[in-house]
């Protein structure tokens, strides 16, 4: 059976995936990462994590249209598959069950 | 709003995408590439540099597991089966072209035989004085007066103390001070002739000799200590140890070096007093430049200045040629460091002095003395660095020819080979591949040739060793493991260099054309390949004409007329003997019709200059020969007094001399008769010696040193003969020897007999002339060989390829002797632009070394006219056979034949 846990930086990729719709490629999503996070991982790293991603299942990928920007190279376009979607919601209940557990923190859910 | 031109776009380094490129899954790589640029686009704010060091800094955080190719898996594939395939078709094209792998193979062999010769030589040359361990920090000091090319390896006495009080950079220094040899002898009665050195005790700190018997610490301390090599020990004790023995020492003030021909003149025997031995070595096991068979202690030195033995150079610093000075520096020490100093000591030593002022004094490490720059006064004989880059320029040659031959010929088969590489290309090839195949084809035929160059080696090394030059030498050519590894090494380079020119002009085919055999070359137009011959042909010529004038120089050195008598003359040294005692003596020998006596024996290799004046202090003076003979050695050796009275003995006419026709004439006399009696003055002296008598020139000179005529003075000076010249009649001269020897031992109980005779001494010392001879003769013969292997190669194979246009030229009418000239004419047009090249070429570099002898024989045109006459003849042979026999072929067979 495949690891399909998610880890730290692979959730946030996927979040970043995730928000970014149809356009989510290589260098837009480090951009939204950067802009939503302050992180800013290396291009080696994010491929490493969309490549990971990919191969447990939680992303699905088509290539693309090039530009000039990108030396004429095709991108390559990622999407959230139905397992992604149930990995990040799974995530985030999992966060949200355990953080009640802890006295005093508040989380000011309207 | 202001208009902003576009920033010309950046494009991201190279050298990080091909970076990338390399270790990349292949799959990934368009993805991350295209990331990488866009994201090198949004930095265009930031300067270059910046931009570059983050994309420096992306690529490598590609460096993750998922990301790198699996490298091992991709060079797997076939390639064991393709290397096994251009090797058996390498091993098929030998054994198919037998005559063209014989010429290729015999041709690179034999020059890789004359390379190897060559690595050995230098291999064992190289050996000497590594087995010191602090040879690195080690110099040897070398003084060279200003205006002289060549520096000397001695140095002033007083120099290696002061540079140890001077400069801290000097840890240690010791000093060899030649100049001491004679005969040990025990009380037992044996005896010995030892040479060597005074040392002192920081010989052994320096040096890493180690000793067989004794303590190196204390060998030399004290005075009157003397420690001997084995050799000597064995033969003073035989097999008593030698320790403690006491030996009496006489000194003959033999030279360091043993070249006996019995040409130097020899001192008479001091007796130097007892010796104390304190030291066995055994130097069989050291291969030093150092050689000596004994040395005695420095600090005996002081007693024998006190005894005026010696001469007192202690504070010398004008008398640069006593000792042997080696420094060692310390730790961390540059050699341009004790370069400076050296200079500057040189600098205050000889700023004022007027003689030696601009002495230099140089540093020479050990590791570069033996093989090393040529230097005068050296302590043992070897060849100089100077002489191997003659010899490795004359391998080269031979070289080059030889892998001309392969380049040649390789590419005249190229049409044969089209189909072949056609095929390979269309299947797949990439050109690299053809060159790899090419150079692999090459390597075996130079590694099939280093085999049979090592047989050639065991020809070869005898032939070497029995030259006499090697005997003074002493190389040792045996090969170790590593050699041969060398050895392969070399072949490999070798394969490679005959091979690479081939190897890209045949990989360049393309398939098209090799396919369709699409000839562009001309049958008459060979362009490269031309030049190529002709190069080969112009080194042919030049080493024909070299060695035509070698031979013709040496058979005129060996025809020199002495115009005295050299047969039936036995030179014998008087090894520190009375000279008229030994006079008597032989005298009473039936069969010895004269005797004399001489100082040294001219002709040989020994001189004597002297400055010769008409006054004292005059300025006009010249250099003239000068030999002290007695009275008899004028008529003993046949020369012919044509004025004057001879020498006579006794003390009252030492002063008179004897001079040659020559002298009279550079003196300035028209008639012989009014110089008789007029004095003369040498070196600048004030005693005036009389000349008493004139006799007729003849060659005292050794040929190759000069032509003998030049002024020449004999004078009658009893104390400073060395040798005895018995002339005796030819009938029975085993008789004579026998005598003489009988007679010496009467005389002398110590020393053994020694003779030497004339005629054959003046022989020997042109010998190594003769050697020169036979060593350029037989590299000439190999080029000459090798080249005309290459013709007869190429000859082959141009003229097979033309066998169908000679059958129907036959067939329309053509005789076989129009046909011979046809094919001919090529090879006849490269041979006569070989000759255009090369024969003002050889002219003029062989008028330079010629230049060199003042004895020498005339070089004209008719030997260049001569050797080039050989070279076309040569050429012509070769290749006659092979066209007469393809212009005479039945013209049926060669048209059937599809």
């Amino acid at each position: 059976m495949k690891d399909t846990n998610l880890g730290a930086f692979e959730e946030l990729v996927l979040l970043a995936v995730g928000s970014l719709d149809e356009n989510a490629y290589g260098v837009a999503i480090k951009d939204a990462l950067e802009a939503q996070s302050g992180r800013s991982p290396s291009i080696g790293a994010l491929h490493s994590a969309l490549y990971r991603l990919e191969d447990k299942g939680f992303l699905s990928s088509k290539e693309g249209g090039a530009t000039t920007e990108r030396g004429g190279r095709r991108k390559k376009y990622y999407t959230l598959s139905g397992t992604g979607r149930e990995a990040l919601i799974k995530a985030h209940d999992l966060r949200m069950a355990f953080s009640q557990k802890i006295p005093g923190l508040n989380f000011n859910i309207d | 709003m202001k208009e902003q031109s576009p920033k010309p776009r950046v494009q991201p380094p190279k050298l990080a995408n091909r970076f990338l490129g390399w270790f990349i899954k292949g799959e990934l790589l368009e993805e991350i590439l295209g990331d990488l640029y866009e994201y090198h686009e949004e930095l265009q704010d930031k300067p270059n540099w910046k931009r570059k060091l983050y994309y420096w800094f992306h690529v490598f955080h590609f460096l993750r597991p998922f990301a790198i190719k699996n490298f091992k898996k991709t060079q797997k594939l076939n390639y064991y089966g393709m290397y096994k395939n251009y090797f058996k078709i390498g091993l098929r094209n030998i054994f198919k072209y037998k005559t063209f792998s014989f010429i290729n193979i015999f041709g690179l062999a034999v020059a890789m035989a004359v390379s190897l010769v060559i690595i050995l030589m230098l291999v064992d040359q190289h050996d000497y004085d590594q087995f010191n361990v602090n040879k690195d920090k080690i110099y040897r000091v070398h003084s060279k007066v200003e205006n002289s090319g060549i520096a000397n390896a001695s140095s002033p006495f007083p120099l290696s103390v002061t540079m140890v009080e001077d400069y801290p950079m000097v840890e240690k220094a010791t000093r060899l001070l030649p100049g001491i040899g004679g005969d040990a002898i025990h009380s037992n009665g044996n005896y010995a002739e030892v040479r060597g050195f005074f040392a002192d005790e920081q010989f052994f700190e320096l040096f890493s000799f180690e000793l067989k018997e004794g303590d190196k610490s204390t060998a030399l301390k004290y005075p009157n200590s003397m420690i001997i090599s084995s050799e000597v020990a064995y033969k003073l004790f035989n097999d008593k140890s030698a320790i403690g023995q006491t030996i009496q020492f006489s000194d003959r003030g033999l030279g360091l070096m043993k070249i006996d021909i019995g040409t130097g003149k020899e001192e008479k025997a001091v007796d130097w007093g007892t010796f104390t031995i304190t030291g066995v070595i055994e130097l069989e096991k050291y291969k030093s430049h150092i050689k000596f068979d004994m040395l005695t202690s420095s600090s005996t030195l002081p007693r024998l200045y006190e005894e005026k033995k010696v001469e007192n150079l202690r504070n010398s610093w004008d008398n640069y040629s006593v000792c042997y000075t080696y420094l060692m520096t310390r730790e961390g020490t540059s050699a341009y460091d004790l370069h400076v100093a050296l200079n500057e000591m040189a600098e205050s030593k000889y700023k004022n002095n007027e003689r030696l002022a601009g002495l230099q004094l140089l540093s020479r490490n050990l590791n570069d003395i033996t093989p090393g720059q040529f230097v005068g006064n050296p302590i043992t004989l070897r060849l100089p660095i100077e002489a191997y880059y003659v010899l490795i320029i004359l391998a080269m040659i031979i070289m080059i020819s030889a892998c001309l031959n392969y380049t040649n010929l390789s590419i005249a088969r190229a049409l044969t080979r089209s189909k072949e590489i056609g095929v390979r290309k269309v299947i797949g090839a990439k050109r690299r591949h053809l060159v790899f195949q090419f150079l692999m084809e090459s390597v075996i035929v130079a590694i099939c040739s280093l085999v049979m160059a090592n047989v050639l080696l065991f020809v070869i090394k005898p032939a070497l060793n029995g030259l006499w030059l090697s005997d003074i030498l002493s190389f040792d050519l045996t090969a170790n493991l590593l050699v041969y590894a060398g050895f392969l090494v070399f072949s490999l380079v070798v394969g490679v260099i005959a091979g690479i020119y081939p190897a890209l002009v045949l990989s360049g085919f393309t398939p098209l054309k090799a396919l369709k055999k699409v000839n562009d070359e001309k049958p008459g137009k060979i362009g490269f390949r031309k030049i190529l011959s002709t190069s080969q042909f112009a080194f042919s010529l030049f080493f024909i004409v070299s060695s035509i004038l070698v031979v013709r120089q040496f058979n005129h050195i060996m025809d020199f007329e002495y115009g005295f008598d050299k047969e039936n003359v036995l030179n014998i040294p008087i090894q520190g003997n009375d000279y008229k005692m030994l006079q008597q003596e032989f005298a009473s020998i039936p069969g010895v019709v004269g005797i004399s006596a001489c100082e040294f024996i001219p002709a040989l290799l020994h001189q004597n200059g002297s400055s010769v004046s008409r006054k004292v202090n005059d300025e006009n003076s010249f250099n003239a020969e000068y030999i002290r003979v007695d009275s008899e050695f004028v008529d003993n050796l046949g020369l012919s007094l044509i004025a004057g009275v001879n020498l006579t003995d006794g003390i009252t006419t030492e002063n008179r001399v004897l001079v040659n026709e020559i002298t009279i004439k550079t003196l300035g006399f028209e008639n012989i008769q009014n110089a008789i009696g007029v004095p003369i003055y040498l070196e600048g002296g004030n005693d005036a010696l009389l000349i008493a008598g004139v006799i007729e020139n003849f060659k005292f000179q050794n040929p190759i040193m000069g032509d003998g005529s030049k002024p020449l003075i004999l004078r009658n000076q009893p104390e400073l003969f060395s040798f005895v010249n018995v002339k005796f009649s030819g009938k029975n001269a085993s008789n004579v020897l026998s005598e003489l020897e009988s007679k010496w031992a009467e005389i002398d109980a110590i020393h053994p007999f020694k003779y030497y005779m004339y005629d054959q001494q003046l022989s020997k010392s042109t010998r190594w002339f003769g050697d020169l001879v036979a060593v350029i003769g037989f590299i000439a013969f190999l080029a000459i060989v090798i080249t005309c292997l290459g013709l007869l190669g190429m000859a082959i194979y141009l003229t097979e390829r033309r066998t169908k246009e000679v059958g129907i030229r036959k067939v329309l009418g053509a005789s076989g002797a129009q046909l011979t000239v046809l094919l001919g004419k090529s090879f006849l047009k490269i041979l006569i632009a070989a000759i255009v090249i090369s024969a003002p070429l050889s002219y003029l570099v062989n008028n330079l070394w010629l230049e060199n002898f003042p004895n020498r024989v005339d070089f004209g045109i008719g030997t260049i006219l001569i050797g080039s006459l050989i070279l076309l003849t040569l050429g012509m042979l070769t290749i006659s056979f092979q066209l007469i026999s393809v212009s005479n072929r039945n013209p049926t067979e060669s048209l059937k034949n599809e």
